[in-house]
C-alpha cells in the first residue's frame, strides 16, 4: 500500500496505532498540551506505554494534518506562560474515529470471546 | 545543594543540546514547526526522570528518546536530506533500522536480566581498556604527537662553530644572527631566544626564581602558537624600552587564579616592574618546557647587541632537505664572509628540531615496554571475557536453537550477537575511559622530567586516549559477540539432547586454553616487573661515593644589585657564616655546582706528563672549597685535599679513574694535568674516590673526573651549599631556608633539599617506568586469577554429579579437593611453562632499562613462577571448596 506521509487521510490512519489511540484517549477528557498527554498516558498505562518525544509530536503532526485534532485558542496570558506549549484539541472528526475503534477492537474481543470462550472461564 | 541543582540544570542542557541534534538531523520539517515546544516538552522529561532515577537515569533515557526520533523519522519517511528536501529513506534501510533497533532492544533485555554476569563482564573489560587507554595517551603524549608548532617539519635550530678555538656551540653571536637572518631564500623566516634566563620574581610571598628568557618578538607567531587571553608582542615592544611580559600558565594560576585581570596588571622580575600582556596556554614552556614568563628582543641592532649570544630557530623553506641546508647555508656564510657581511670564523650547523627534543632512547624502550605490558593486560582480560562469554553461550544454547528453529535465520541471531558484545563493549569503554582518566591524573605526579611531556606537550585523555578505547571496543565487542557462538557452534541440530554435552565439553576445553593462556602472558608481566624490581633496588641501594645522607644542598643565584665578583663573594660568606650557626649543622662545604648534576668539559682533549686522551662526551668536574671533600664525605685516597692555601693555585684532585686512565704506570700525584689545549696546566696534588657525579643511573666507576679549588673570580652568581648535619635532614630544611633569609628576605632559593632526594631524581625514570609495570603485573596476574576460579567454578560445577559418587564411594574431603585442584593446576603448569619461554624471549628487549641484572635472572623467574602457583593454587581451592561443600546425597538425588 503506498504511503502518502505529507497527506495523512483518516482512513490512512486507521487502525489506530497503540500511541495514537492513547493520545486521543487523553485528548478526549480535556484539552491538553504535549507534555500532559505524555504524563497521562504513562500514568493510566502504569509506565507501561511511555511516548517518547518524536513519537508524540510526529503523531500530532499527522493528526493535525488530518483534521483530528486541532490547536487550541490560547489566551495571551498562557501564551505568555512559556511552560505551557501548544494545546491540543481533539475535533469531532477525531471524536467519530475513536468511536470508530472502539467499535473494531469491541468487535475483536467478542470474536474471540466466541471462538475461545470469554476471559477467565 | 544549589551546586547539585545548578549540576542537575546542566545535565538537563545538555541532553537537550543532544536531542535537538538528533531532531534537526531527522525531522527538519518539525523541528522547523514545533522544535521549541518539543524541546521544552523534553526538558521537562527529562527533570521528571533525574527527580525519579537520579542524573544518571538521565542516560538511558536521552538514548531511547533519540533511538525514536531516528526510527520515527525513518518509518514516516519524514526525514530530510541536509539540503532540505524531503527524501524517500530506502526500504533495505528501513528495514535493517528496524533489525539493529530491535537487536539493540533484545541486547538490553537479555543484560537486564542477567545484570551480575553484565557487570563482571563490563568491568573486567573496563580494566584492561583503561590502563590502554591511559597508556595510549601517555606513549601519543611522549611520541606520537608532533610537535605542537607550524610545519614541525620544516624546523632547525642553528649551532655556530667557531674555527679559531674549535668548538661548537648551540647559540649565535649577535653578529651571525643578524647576518644569518638574511638568507631568506634558504630560511622561512629565523627567530631566537636568549640563554634560560632566570629572573626572580618577588611580590607575593616567598621570592622566586622561575625560568624567563627572552624572545625575538615574532617568535611565537613564527611557531605558531596563539595566547590562551590577552595578546602577543608586536614588533616595536623590546626596543622601545616598554616593559612587558607574557607568562604562562603556572603563573597564571599561582598569582591571578586564572582571572582575566591577570592582563594589564603588574609583576615584579628582579624588582622591577612589568605589565603583563597576555597568557600562554598550558603546558607550553618554550624552549625546555620550564619557561613560565617571556620578555621581548626586538629585531634592532641595539637590542640584539645587549643580548648577547642568540640560540635560534629556523624554518627552511620548502623544498629545501635538511640534509642538504648545513652545506647550503655555510656556502652562503662564505659568499657573505668574502662580502664582509657575516662575522669571519664562524660557520652554521644545523640540528634538526626534532632531534633537539627528541625522545632518548631509553624512554622509547621504557614506553614501548608499558605499552606492550598494556596490551598483555588487555590481552587476558579479552581472555576472561571471552571465556565469560563461552559460559554464556553455553546456558544459552536452547533459547538459541528455539529461536532458530522457529525460523530466525543464521545472520540474524550472529547478529544480535554481535550487538549484544558491542553493547557491553561500550559501556566498558565509557566505564574504562573513567578508569583511564584516574590512572592518568595518578600519573601526573610521578612523570620524570626525562619524559618530556612538559615541552608544549600536555597529557590528556582527550582526543588520542578517548579515540582508542572507543575503537578497540568497537573492534572488540562485535568479536566477543559472535566468536563464541562461531567456536561453539557445530552445525547441527542443538535441540537434540545428545549433543549438549559434548559442545559443552568443548566449551569447557576451550575455557582451559584461554586460562593457560592468561597465566603464560601473566607470567611475561610478572618476570619483566621483577626484572625491574630488582634493578630498581641495586640502583637505589648504590653506593654514591658520597655519605648521602644527613647531607643537604641548597642552590642560590644571586640577583644583579651584586654586580662584582667581590660583593658576590662577601654575600655568599654571610650566607655560609650563617648557614654553620643552625643547631644541629655540622659544617656546610660550598661548590659551584650541584651534585649529582655537575658542569662538564663537552669534548675534551686531556693531557699529562705522559699522555693524552680526547673523547667525544663530557667530563664533569666541580669547583670547590676547602671543606667539600669532608663534608661531602668523598673519601681522598692518596694526597691531600684543598686547603685554604689553594684558592686560586692551579692545583687539581681527579678521580681515581681518571689517575689510573692518564698516568698507567706512574704516580699521579705531583704530575701535570690539563682538559683543553688553551687552559693552563693544573698540578695533581690528590687522588678522589669515585662519585656518582651525574646521578645514580651513571655509569661511574668508569667515569673520569675532577675538582679544582673554588676561586674569588667565578663569573657565575651561583653557588651550592653542602649542609651536613647531625639530624634528620629533612628537619633542618626549613631552619636552613629561614636563616638565608634572615640575611636577605628577597633571596630566592632556586633549590633545597635532602641530598638522597636529589640522587632520587636521578633515577625518577626508572621509578616510573616500574611503578606502572608492577600496577600492571598485579592487575593482570589479579584478572588471571579471577578467570581461571571463574572457570573451575563452571567446571566443577558441571562435574558435581562425578564428585558426589566418588564422596558416597567414600572418596575423603580433602582427596576430592585435590584431585579437583590437581587439574586447574594442570592448567596453571602449562600456561608457566609456556609464559616462561615467552618470557625468556621478550625479557632481552629490556636489557637497557636494567642495571645489575641479567634479562634472563633464574631467581626472579623462579619467584615469579612460585607467586604464580601459590595465587592459582588459592583460587581453585576456593572454587574447589564450594563444590565439596556440597551434600551428596542432596546431589544425587537432584541428579
Amino acid at each position: 500500500m503506498p504511503e502518502k506521509p505529507n497527506q495523512p487521510t483518516l482512513a490512512g490512519l486507521q487502525p489506530l496505532s497503540e500511541p495514537v489511540f492513547h493520545i486521543l484517549l487523553a485528548l478526549m477528557e480535556e484539552p491538553l498540551h504535549g507534555y500532559a498527554i505524555m504524563t497521562r498516558v504513562e500514568a493510566w498505562t502504569g509506565g507501561r506505554i511511555r511516548l517518547r518525544t518524536a513519537t508524540l509530536y510526529t503523531a500530532l503532526a499527522r493528526l493535525r494534518e488530518a483534521g483530528v485534532v486541532e490547536e487550541a485558542e490560547v489566551t495571551r496570558a498562557e501564551a505568555a506562560d512559556s511552560r505551557r506549549g501548544r494545546i491540543y484539541r481533539i475535533s469531532s472528526a477525531g471524536r467519530a474515529l475513536v468511536e470508530a475503534e472502539r467499535r473494531r477492537l469491541n468487535a475483536m474481543v467478542r470474536l474471540a470471546d466466541l471462538v475461545v470462550g470469554p476471559e477467565g472461564s | 545543594m544549589s551546586g547539585r541543582g545548578g549540576r542537575t540544570e546542566a545535565w538537563v542542557k545538555f541532553a537537550t543540546r543532544c536531542y535537538a541534534k538528533v531532531l534537526r538531523r531527522f525531522h527538519a520539517s518539525l523541528y522547523e514547526r514545533d522544535g521549541t515546544e518539543m524541546l521544552r516538552t523534553f526538558e521537562a522529561r527529562s527533570r521528571d526522570v533525574i527527580g525519579r532515577g537520579g542524573r544518571i537515569a538521565l542516560i538511558p533515557f536521552l538514548f531511547h528518546e533519540m533511538i525514536d526520533a531516528a526510527r520515527v523519522a525513518l518509518r514516516r519517511g519524514s526525514g530530510r536530506s541536509s539540503k532540505g528536501g524531503p527524501t524517500r529513506v530506502p526500504a533495505a534501510t528501513r528495514h535493517s533500522f528496524g533489525v539493529l533497533a530491535s537487536s539493540v532492544q533484545q541486547a538490553g533485555r537479555y543484560l537486564r536480566a542477567r545484570p551480575g554476569y553484565a557487570f563482571v563482564f563490563v568491568l573486567t573489560f573496563a580494566l584492561g581498556l583503561g590502563v590502554n587507554a591511559a597508556l595510549f595517551a601517555l606513549v601519543s603524549a611522549v611520541a606520537l604527537r608532533p610537535l605542537p608548532y607550524r610545519s614541525p617539519e620544516r624546523l632547525i635550530q642553528l649551532w655556530s662553530y667557531n674555527e679559531e678555538v674549535e668548538l661548537d656551540s648551540p647559540s649565535l653571536p649577535w653578529e651571525a644572527f643578524e647576518a644569518w637572518a638574511e638568507f631568506s631564500d634558504l630560511l622561512d623566516g629565523m627567530e631566537g631566544w636568549t640563554g634560560p634566563g632566570r629572573r626572580t620574581l618577588t611580590g607575593a610571598g616567598a621570592p622566586e626564581r622561575i625560568d624567563a628568557p627572552g624572545v625575538t618578538t615574532g617568535l611565537f607567531e613564527f611557531l605558531g602558537v596563539t595566547p590562551r587571553a590577552g595578546r602577543l608582542f608586536d614588533s616595536r615592544e623590546g626596543a622601545s624600552g616598554a616593559k612587558v611580559v607574557l607568562i604562562g600558565d603556572g603563573l597564571w594560576a599561582r598569582y591571578f587564579s586564572r582571572e582575566p585581570e591577570a592582563i594589564g596588571s603588574t609583576l615584579y622580575f628582579d624588582g622591577e616592574a612589568y605589565t603583563v600582556i597576555g597568557v600562554m596556554p598550558r603546558g607550553f614552556g618554550f624552549p625546555y618546557g620550564t619557561s613560565e614568563a617571556w620578555f621581548p628582543v626586538a629585531r634592532t641592532t641595539g637590542a640584539l647587541r645587549d643580548a648577547g649570544s642568540i640560540s635560534t630557530i629556523a624554518r627552511l623553506r620548502p623544498g629545501v632537505a635538511v640534509e642538504d641546508a648545513e652545506d647550503l647555508l655555510v656556502e652562503r656564510v662564505r659568499a657573505a664572509q668574502q662580502a664582509g657581511a657575516a662575522p669571519a670564523g664562524l660557520m652554521p650547523m644545523v640540528v634538526g628540531l626534532s632531534d633537539f627534543l627528541q625522545t632518548p632512547e631509553r624512554t622509547q624502550r621504557g614506553m614501548v615496554m608499558l605499552f606492550g605490558s598494556v596490551l598483555l593486560v588487555l590481552a587476558i582480560a579479552f581472555a576472561n571475557v571471552l571465556s565469560l562469554r563461552m559460559a554464556d553461550a553455553l546456558r544459552r544454547q536452547r533459547e538459541i536453537a528455539m529461536r532458530s528453529a522457529l525460523g530466525a535465520g543464521r545472520q540474524r541471531i550472529l547478529f544480535e550477537l554481535g550487538i549484544e558484545g558491542l553493547s557491553l563493549a561500550l559501556l566498558g569503554a565509557i566505564l574504562g575511559l573513567a578508569i583511564a582518566q584516574v590512572l592518568l591524573r595518578a600519573i601526573v605526579p610521578i612523570l620524570p622530567e626525562q619524559l618530556g611531556i612538559n615541552s608544549g606537550r600536555a597529557l590528556a585523555l582527550w582526543p588520542d586516549g578517548v579515540a582508542y578505547g572507543l575503537v578497540v571496543s568497537a573492534v572488540l565487542g562485535p568479536v566477543l559477540g559472535i566468536l563464541p557462538a562461531l567456536l561453539l557452534s557445530n552445525r547441527t541440530n542443538s535441540l537434540h539432547a545428545g549433543t549438549r554435552s559434548t559442545t559443552e565439553l568443548r566449551g569447557v576445553r576451550l575455557q582451559s586454553g584461554l586460562i593457560t593462556f592468561e597465566v603464560a602472558l601473566s607470567l611475561v608481566l610478572l618476570a619483566g616487573a621483577g626484572l625491574l624490581v630488582n634493578s630498581f633496588a641495586r640502583l637505589s641501594t648504590r653506593d654514591p661515593g658520597v655519605a648521602a645522607d644527613e647531607l643537604i644542598l641548597a642552590e642560590l643565584t644571586l640577583g644583579p644589585s651584586f654586580d662584582n665578583d667581590a660583593e658576590r663573594a662577601i654575600q655568599f660568606d654571610r650566607y655560609e657564616e650563617r648557614l654553620r650557626r643552625i643547631d644541629g649543622v655540622r659544617s656546610v662545604a660550598v661548590t659551584t655546582s650541584p651534585l649529582p648534576r655537575s658542569l662538564a668539559r663537552f669534548r675534551p682533549k686531556l693531557e699529562s706528563s705522559a699522555t693524552s686522551i680526547e673523547f667525544d662526551g663530557f667530563l664533569p668536574y666541580n669547583e670547590v672549597d676547602p671543606g667539600y671533600f669532608e663534608t661531602a664525605g668523598i673519601e681522598i685516597l692518596r694526597g691531600s685535599g684543598f686547603g685554604a692555601a689553594h684558592a686560586g693555585e692551579p692545583v687539581v684532585v681527579v678521580n681515581d679513574v681518571l689517575a689510573r686512565r692518564l698516568w698507567p704506570n706512574a704516580e699521579a700525584i705531583g704530575s701535570r694535568f690539563r682538559a683543553r689545549e688553551r687552559d693552563p696546566w693544573l698540578t695533581v696534588i690528590g687522588v678522589a674516590r669515585d662519585v656518582a657525579q651525574m646521578g645514580l643511573r651513571d655509569e661511574w666507576g668508569e667515569a673520569m673526573e675532577y675538582y679544582v679549588p673554588l676561586g674569588n673570580d667565578a663569573a657565575s652568581a651561583r653557588r651550592t651549599f653542602l649542609v651536613r648535619t647531625s639530624a634528620a635532614p629533612s628537619q633542618l630544611v626549613h631552619p636552613i631556608r629561614q636563616a638565608i633569609w634572615e640575611v636577605d628576605e628577597t633571596q630566592p632559593i632556586d633549590r633545597i633539599e635532602p641530598f638522597r632526594d636529589a640522587l632520587g631524581e636521578t633515577i625518577a625514570r626508572e621509578r616510573f617506568f616500574l611503578t606502572l609495570l608492577v600496577l600492571f603485573a598485579a592487575l593482570a596476574t589479579l584478572l588471571a586469577a579471577v578467570g581461571l576460579h571463574a572457570v573451575l567454578c563452571q567446571v566443577l560445577l558441571r562435574r558435581t554429579p562425578e564428585l558426589a559418587i566418588r564422596m558416597a564411594l567414600g572418596a575423603s574431603r580433602p582427596g576430592v579437593l585435590w584431585l579437583t585442584v590437581g587439574g586447574s593446576l594442570r592448567m596453571v603448569g602449562a600456561g608457566i611453562v609456556i609464559g616462561l619461554m615467552l618470557a625468556a624471549l621478550l625479557t632481552r628487549f629490556l636489557d637497557t632499562l636494567l642495571f645489575g641484572v641479567e634479562a634472563i635472572d633464574p631467581l626472579t623467574f623462579a619467584a615469579d613462577t612460585l607467586l604464580l602457583l601459590v595465587v592459582g593454587v588459592l583460587a581453585s581451592v576456593a572454587a574447589a571448596r564450594r563444590a565439596i561443600a556440597l551434600d551428596p546425597a542432596l546431589v544425587m538425588r537432584g541428579h
